[in-house]
């Protein structure tokens, strides 16, 4: 095996892949790519759904406890509480999350908004507030 | 000659098999560690104290499992005991004050009188005696705002001086007055997670109680704990904490308020006016490290984190140093001061 | 007599190797500045060897070994990630070790990639479109973990040349 362990011939073949691999990473950075919007009632997940491809926003009800009800946006941004009948209106006022980690949180409708991301993406362990 | 090339052959045989079983024994040493220490991550969220309580705790099954369980567990005795809403030792104390004395258990002692130096120590910026006032305003139900006559009344019932703790027996100098430990409620609630996950055999684990978060062991695959620290205007995280391990908890006026006449009032109450505390922050987070001289870090950091939001920057960052205590302070107008011990630690707006 | 001995010793030896080398990764920290699931990837160092001294049935034995073992200790998600990346790595670096004369450099790259390429390609099939938005940051670790693998095997030749010149009675 006379091989030598650079070849300077090889180099532009390198440098395509390389590049590709870039211009690749660069049009794929749009949105939270990888990331699912998690709704959680009183423990149990009631809805999952990927962002990375919704093309359009998507509206979604869901009935809590104690009467409360809420409507999450979905988007490839990421999620939101957009309305509520809860005098609390917490969850709405949290905005949007757009991050593995981040949540919403309805506590009268144990209702819970969370974002869960690819386990191998770099991700929040928890949030304060 | 012909036995000298033999010599020299054999000994390399013997070498290759010889190397061979000592791969043979490591390998057999790592399949059997391996299957002995497999590591599980384990998630469990519930409601408790009042909050949402989210934990993700790693070990050797079936540790994280049971030891989540647990902790829940313990968060929801810690809750009878502590909070004026159940039927427990502070409920008991309020419904005697004035009268006997009434006896609480060890821990909820300790808990208390870690708690009253706070008190002193804030100049009673944190006071556990503030319930008379936050039930006239009842952020929980209806928040209204009180008149002036009913608030004075209220106000004369509040101060952390009048509180008897001699051991695990407390009253209260008064009738009428109440304690009220939700400011450090969630913080006490991760002590109790990390309590429990200590007595396991659970490698780490993150708990977060509403907004106040426990870390504890070293993160599963290395680094630091990645916590999220929320943007007081709404929409979502501000930047990232990187701790190795610890409590943090946050009190920002934006968690919980009302409108009244065009004017907002938040939840976070100045003991000594009876008002919302008005110090120019919209937001104080308080990260106590690993290894403070103290049995209730988690709660520190949560009454910690209220005391130095009605304190303001000033005398919040001086509190905070008296204790070795960190944080993150944002005011109205959106400027953000970090203590010495948080530089290099906090990243805004990264990652997304 | 001493030949097909020998040959079934080196397999062996090659097989141990991979195994502890693939273990020993697994147990290292993430890599600091790496992506979180690039390894540096040892254990293809002796897959190339093997491919290009066992020859590509062998080779290729010893990637569905080596997969069995993964799905054996870290469950059924790594288990085929490993025997989907190592069958195709061994036969990219079998293929260019034997048709090819690139340098160890690109043979390292070429077998890191189509190493990523077939854990990637499980994980889509598992896990759904959204793990293709990781695949170009693994093509750029690829680029260098697989110089280093390359240059490792360049370093370790000349020793592992001896021996199993020995087990195999012939000379490299």
């Amino acid at each position: 095996m006379e091989r030598r362990l650079f070849n300077p011939r090889e180099w532009p073949v390198l440098l395509v892949v390389a590049l590709a691999a870039v211009i690749w990473l660069a049009l794929s950075r749009s949105g939270p790519g990888g990331t699912r919007a998690i709704v959680e009632r009183g423990g149990e997940i009631v809805l999952s759904r990927e962002l990375g491809g919704l093309k359009a926003t998507e509206t979604v009800e869901i009935e809590g406890e104690n009467g409360v009800s809420l409507r999450v946006e979905l988007s490839e941004a990421g999620a939101r509480v957009s309305e509520t009948n809860c005098p609390d209106r917490t969850c709405q006022r949290t905005g949007l999350i757009a991050r593995a980690g981040e949540s919403a949180v309805c506590l009268p409708g144990r209702i819970v908004l969370r974002l869960e991301g690819p386990k191998t993406g770099r991700k929040l362990d928890a949030e304060t507030y | 000659m012909m036995t000298d090339e033999r010599k020299a052959r054999l000994p390399l045989g013997k070498r290759a098999i010889l190397l061979g079983l000592v791969f043979a024994m490591v390998l057999a040493g790592l399949i059997i560690w391996q299957f002995l220490g497999r590591e599980r991550e384990y998630e469990l969220t519930a409601f408790a104290m009042g909050s949402y309580v989210q934990q993700t705790v790693w070990g050797r099954e079936p540790e994280p499992e049971a030891a989540a369980a647990e902790a829940v567990q313990g968060i929801e005795e810690l809750e009878r005991e502590i909070s004026w809403r159940r039927d427990g030792g502070v409920a008991h104390v309020n419904s005697q004050a004035g009268g006997e004395p009434v006896a609480l258990s060890d821990s909820v002692g300790e808990l208390l009188a870690e708690m009253m130096e706070l008190c002193e120590r804030s100049s009673g910026a944190l006071d556990i005696t503030l319930g008379p006032v936050m039930g006239l305003w009842d952020f929980a139900n209806e928040p209204r705002l009180p008149e002036a006559g009913e608030l004075a009344e209220r106000m004369a019932l509040v101060g952390w001086q009048e509180v008897e703790l001699t051991g695990d027996s407390l009253s209260l100098g008064r009738e009428g007055m109440s304690l009220d430990l939700g400011a450090i409620g969630k913080g006490a609630a991760c002590d109790m997670a990390l309590g429990e996950y200590s007595r396991s055999q659970v490698q780490a684990a993150v708990i977060a109680v509403g907004g106040s978060v426990g870390l504890y062991g070293h993160k599963h695959g290395g680094g630091d704990w990645q916590v999220g620290v929320r943007d007081p205007e709404g929409s979502g995280s501000l930047g990232v904490l990187s701790l190795p391990g610890g409590f943090v908890s946050t009190s920002g006026s934006y968690e919980k308020y009302f409108e009244q006449d065009g004017k907002k009032y938040h939840h976070i109450l100045d003991p000594r006016t009876g008002y919302p505390a008005e110090s120019g922050l919209v937001s104080v987070t308080v990260w106590c490290p690993p290894g403070m001289d103290v049995k209730y870090p988690g709660a520190l950091s949560d009454g910690l984190a209220t005391a130095c939001f009605v304190l303001g920057l000033e005398d919040g960052m001086e509190l905070l140093e008296s204790y070795g205590a960190e944080g993150i302070f944002i005011t109205e107008g959106g400027d953000i001061t970090i203590t010495e011990g948080l530089e290099g630690r906090f990243t805004l707006g990264e990652g997304g | 007599m001493r030949k097909k001995a020998g040959f079934a010793a080196l397999s062996g030896l090659l097989a141990a190797l991979v195994l502890t080398f693939s273990m020993l990764e697994g147990m290292l920290p993430p890599l600091p500045g790496m992506p979180p699931g690039a390894k540096l990837g040892l254990s293809n160092v002796v897959m190339m060897y093997a491919a290009g001294s066992l020859g590509l049935p062998w080779a290729m034995a010893l990637a569905v070994i080596k997969g069995g073992f993964a799905l054996l200790t870290r469950g059924v998600t790594a288990g085929a990630m490993s025997l989907s990346g190592g069958l195709l790595s061994t036969a990219c670096a079998w293929a260019v070790l034997k048709k090819t004369r690139a340098s160890f450099a690109l043979t390292g790259i070429c077998g890191a990639m189509a190493h990523n390429a077939g854990q990637v390609l499980v994980a889509f099939w598992m896990m759904g479109p959204a793990v293709l938005g990781y695949a170009p940051v693994l093509i750029l670790a690829s680029l260098a973990t697989g110089a280093l693998t390359g240059a490792v095997l360049k370093v370790s030749l000349p020793q592992v040349e001896r021996v199993s010149g020995f087990l195999v009675g012939k000379k490299p």
